[in-house]
């Protein structure tokens, strides 16, 4: 397989679960010790995970990610924009993150990416599973949504 | 009040009164936008400062000619040398890229915030040994075709962040000129593994796609290693959805 700047087609969404599936049968590596990490190239902080099996008696077979002690989280209702926090809503990911943005304006940031909030400590979301990211016409809608506000 | 907390509040308007000064952009749009006023900022709880500060759509970095200064205070062309041009690789295959001008500090700091998440699997420690499925950093370093519209090289986000994924006393680049050979990465896994002391702790990753390619190349051959806890396989930089960078 080759990688072209970055470029690469697998032409089939991979599934996470087959993904640490294939890990522990042919690798002997537990589903522990697998992680994904997450970030976008607009903010300054990195969220790395750790792939559960069941996750306080659920079963999510997803990777759990957390936020780094410098960036704060606030996930959006999709059709309001208004910040919720209970566990296992969805929402769009906003990002709040006052260091390393000395020469742009990255201080608050919304992507396009939908995510399950997992835990939150008074109203502080500690960790989240990346869901999916809105289509291209969401976040049109969301851009007219904010401007309205 | 924790110190951790007390650092982020203080933080959090330092930088929130610095853009406001700076980004023409961003004051525009919190004077229209923001509940509060200015006048407020000091004397709001963080929590509500938090929920409440207007945002800037990820998607308004994707580069335009005409509006890309607004995204920047800096006159990059008087003080090029303090600065680095990011590009995003464009996960959803999307054409633009979307481009960051950051100072050389807030290049550091970004760098330390990667390598200290993607050491969180290994408790915070550094990994002895790691098979990676990325380019080595110097293969992607070079200034990308846009640099000539931005005016100042303009490089990849990810030869940034890559040398530290997988941060190993010793570390493997598995690509070489874009190729990958899988069953010369799984024969030096192999012999690695074999040798491994008891407390080394090895590590294998990167593309997504490509791990999991590599994944299913060890079922196709029922090739099998029994790594055990001393292992840890951590991927990064989306790819789930099967499609990476641009449309092919």
């Amino acid at each position: 397989m080759e990688w072209e700047k970055g470029s690469q087609n697998l032409g089939r969404i991979i599934s996470k679960k087959r993904f640490v599936d294939l890990v522990e049968k042919y690798l002997g590596i537990p589903f522990h010790n697998v992680g994904d990490n997450y970030g976008f190239s607009e903010g300054t902080s990195s969220y790395n995970s750790r792939f559960f099996r069941e996750y306080k008696g659920k079963e999510i077979n997803d990777f759990i990610h957390f936020r780094s002690e410098n960036v704060r989280i606030v996930v959006l209702e999709p059709e309001t924009l208004t910040p919720i926090y209970e566990p296992g809503r969805i929402g769009f990911l906003k990002v709040i993150s006052p260091f390393g943005i000395s020469s742009y304006p990255g201080l608050s940031l919304l992507t396009p990416d939908l995510v399950e909030i997992v835990d939150v400590e008074n109203n502080d979301i500690l960790s989240f599973r990346v869901i999916g990211r809105a289509k291209k016409s969401e976040i049109k809608g969301c851009g007219v949504k904010f401007g309205k506000d | 009040m924790s110190l951790e907390k007390d650092k982020f509040d203080k933080k959090l308007r330092e930088a929130l009164y610095y853009q406001l000064e700076r980004s023409q952009l961003y004051r525009y749009m919190f004077d229209k936008l923001s509940p509060i006023s200015i006048s407020e900022l000091d004397n709001i709880p963080t929590k509500t400062l938090i929920e409440v500060l207007p945002f800037i759509l990820t998607d308004m970095f994707k580069f335009k000619k005409g509006v890309f200064h607004l995204l920047t205070y800096i006159d990059i062309k008087n003080s090029a040398s303090d600065f680095v041009v990011t590009l995003s690789s464009g996960t959803t295959g999307e054409t633009s890229k979307s481009v960051e001008i950051r100072s050389k500090k807030d290049v550091h700091f970004i760098v330390k915030e990667f390598e200290t998440a993607l050491k969180m699997l290994n408790k915070g420690k550094e990994y002895d040994v790691s098979f990676i499925f990325f380019p080595h950093p110097r293969e992607i370093s070079q200034p990308e075709p846009l640099s000539r519209y931005i005016g100042l090289p303009a490089y990849p986000f990810l030869s940034i962040v890559i040398g530290v994924h997988l941060k190993a006393k010793e570390m493997n680049y598995v690509l070489k000129n874009g190729k990958v050979d899988f069953e010369e990465v799984f024969k030096r896994i192999a012999r690695r593994v074999l040798k491994l002391e008891k407390n080394e702790k090895i590590a294998i990753g990167g593309s997504t796609i490509l791990t999991y390619r590599f994944l299913e190349y060890m079922e196709e051959k029922n090739l099998k290693l029994k790594i055990g806890e001393r292992g840890f396989v951590q991927v990064g930089a989306g790819g789930w959805s099967g499609r990476k960078g641009r449309k092919t």
